[in-house]
């Protein structure tokens, strides 16, 4: 409970450092908001005046406070681009993106693990060699590449899947699971790869260790060494990558989203930062921050359910 | 006398590397006998442990066993299968390792650790498997067991984890415990613990006992009949007192003599010159002809019969002259 808290803590306390980064950052970017949005040519007296509503001919300690009181409030402020509220704005996106990131980070737990601990227990047979070339394939073919081969496979060729646009959750769940396979697959390949990897390296490492000698002289069966004994601590590690994979599933939704004209997060990103957006930039930047420490905060708690020996500063 | 529990004849086992194969054992044969202690002493590369692991059929995947036989009550071991080999670890024979820091599994609760080979070999219920567990845990003096039973290896200190350890290797009632050098990495005080509690489970369990040390004080203090090994080969067998007194190979002789006593105080400390020779130094001719201070031409080339004085057996060339072949 007290490493509970302290993590918690700490989840809390870099928010709020990212927040003033991001917010630091997006000050000292060139171009004046108010000139974008009123053009090259508006006077001095209506750029002054709409940078008043906006409230940036006040201090940069202010603008900060009220800015992340705001994000505390749930009033991120309005789009540029849309004229509407930043949360109205992302209200659609996010169950696309999220849906792909999940998604596909399933399919790397369900086909990653049980192939990683396939190709460790099969290690020095031709099939372990053969399986560990094609994850190498895995980590060095960038996603996008991979998305293109399913399209024309899955899509065109098979026509077993949609290969652009989605159907949502609440439309039909087959329908929408259909959907979003193709993109989920094509961001996940690389991530299996590399969890089959590391997995198949560190139960090869653990099956070196004395425990397991102690395990095997109690007679019990392999499988139960691997999963009673093993896999548990080859898992630790790969739990680590995992959180790195989620981040990296976020930024890798950018390209996907695009490849399959999906209208998610990504999608949205790079839209707005060639409007110049900055609200909406800003607040989706945030969101995707507090994300990604929100799963390295999960992470930290699930080391703790798992090893024993994690202690607070461990 | 009664017929022994555990029987190795003439057993050779090899090392496989890239250029060759290389024996690492060559004609170890031995009996353990119900309820006997039997200490196996020599250096580091005698071959100690690599005997122990042969017995529980876990030899490294480049060592191979090239002849001989291992019999436990009368069945042969070295043909067992995996499944077969399964039913006889942890309940017929089980072992002690020396690493208790690194034995245990750290993601796993004692109890858990131990009972694990009740549930392999019993069909006893989880409350009866966790009543006897925690029975073993106080007799082999692991205080406040019950709370113990939930704890994790790091919590624990070296001489506690040991006796984890311990009740692991007897929990399944095996009826021949291998422990390969149990007290090595304990300190002192704890290392003469623990060869107390092995001391009094041989008075109160009816176990046998194969206990591998390269430390004299430690095998004089535990067990009935020592072994000597040394490159591969037992040199020397005999009941312990008999060889503590009257050493007959210069090996043993040697290893004896630099044993640290009060009398030799200031005395510098007698060590045998030169080392085991590497697996792929060894020749033919006794293996310890390079360190031996007594050596004879014929040493040089043939390897000496073994030569038995009532149970007292050694295996060298002085001794060619004086007492019946076997």
């Amino acid at each position: 409970m007290k490493y509970a808290l302290y993590k918690l803590s700490t989840f809390l306390m870099t928010i709020l450092l990212v927040s003033l980064i991001i917010f630091t950052v997006f000050q000292v970017l060139p171009g004046n908001p108010a000139q974008i949005i009123l053009g090259m040519d508006a006077d001095t007296q209506q750029i002054a005046q709409l940078e008043k509503e906006l409230g940036l001919d006040k201090s940069i300690g202010e603008r900060y406070t009220s800015w992340l009181s705001g994000f505390l409030m749930g009033d991120l402020g309005d789009s540029l681009k849309y004229q509407q509220p930043v949360l109205d704005v992302l209200k659609d996106r996010i169950p696309v993106t999220f849906s792909i990131a999940i998604y596909s980070i399933l399919l790397t737990i369900c086909i990653g693990i049980p192939l990683g601990i396939y190709i460790a227990r099969t290690d020095g047979r031709w099939i372990s060699v053969f399986l560990s070339m094609f994850t190498q394939l895995g980590i060095a073919v960038p996603s996008f590449w991979f998305a293109f081969v399913l399209i024309l496979v899955f899509g065109v060729t098979f026509q077993l899947f949609p290969t652009f646009g989605y159907v949502p959750w609440s439309e039909s769940f087959i329908g929408a699971l259909r959907s979003y396979f193709l993109p989920s697959l094509a961001l996940a390949i690389s991530n299996i790869a590399v969890v089959i990897r590391y997995l198949r390296n560190t139960i090869l490492d653990q099956a070196k260790m004395d425990y397991v000698r102690t395990a095997r002289c109690k007679g019990l069966r392999e499988k139960t060494i691997m999963y009673g004994h093993i896999l548990r601590n080859a898992l630790m590690p790969v739990l680590t990558i995992m959180g790195l994979i989620v981040a990296d599933t976020l930024g890798g939704s950018i390209i996907i989203e695009n490849v399959f004209a999906l209208p998610g997060l990504g999608n949205l990103l790079i839209q707005s930062i060639t409007s110049r957006d900055f609200p909406l930039v800003q607040s989706m930047v945030l969101y995707i921050a507090i994300l990604v420490i929100l799963v390295n905060f999960i992470v930290d708690l699930l080391y703790k359910l798992i090893d024993p020996r994690v202690r607070l500063k461990g | 006398m009664s017929q022994p529990l555990l029987s190795v004849q003439n057993l050779d086992v090899s090392f496989t590397f890239q250029d060759g194969d290389y024996a690492a054992l060559k004609n170890i044969s031995f009996s353990v006998y119900p309820k006997e202690i039997v200490g196996i002493v020599g250096e580091s590369g005698c071959g100690k442990s690599l005997t122990s692991h042969a017995i529980l059929g876990m030899l490294p995947t480049n060592a191979m066993i090239k002849k001989g036989s291992i019999q436990y009550r009368g069945t042969d071991l070295v043909s067992l299968t995996n499944e077969e080999w399964q039913s006889i670890r942890g309940s017929a024979i089980s072992m002690i390792f020396q690493e208790p820091m690194t034995s245990l599994n750290p993601l796993l609760t004692i109890g858990r650790q131990i009972s694990e080979v009740l549930k392999k070999h019993t069909g006893f219920c989880n409350k009866e498997i966790k009543e006897m567990t925690i029975a073993l845990m106080k007799e082999v003096g692991l205080p406040r067991a019950e709370e113990l039973y939930r704890a994790y290896p790091h919590q624990l200190s070296g001489g506690m984890r040991q006796r984890v350890v311990i009740a692991i290797a007897l929990i399944g009632e095996a009826d021949l415990v291998i422990a390969d050098e149990p007290t090595t990495a304990l300190d002192v005080t704890i290392q003469l613990q623990i060869l107390e509690l092995f001391r009094k489970l041989k008075q109160t369990r009816n176990t046998s006992l194969v206990f591998i040390s390269h430390d004299w004080g430690v095998i004089r203090k535990v067990c009935d009949r020592v072994i000597v090994m040394y490159a591969g080969h037992i040199v020397e067998e005999g009941p312990i007192e008999e060889i503590l007194q009257h050493p007959k190979h210069p090996y043993t002789q040697g290893l004896i003599q630099s044993i640290p006593d009060y009398k030799k105080r200031g005395e510098p400390l007698h060590t045998i010159p030169g080392r085991v020779p590497a697996l792929r130094e060894r020749r033919g001719g006794c293996p310890f002809v390079d360190r031996c201070s007594l050596r004879m031409d014929i040493c040089q080339t043939t390897y000496p019969e073994g030569k038995k004085h009532g149970n007292h057996q050694v295996k060298c060339h002085l001794y060619a002259q004086e007492a019946i072949n076997i």
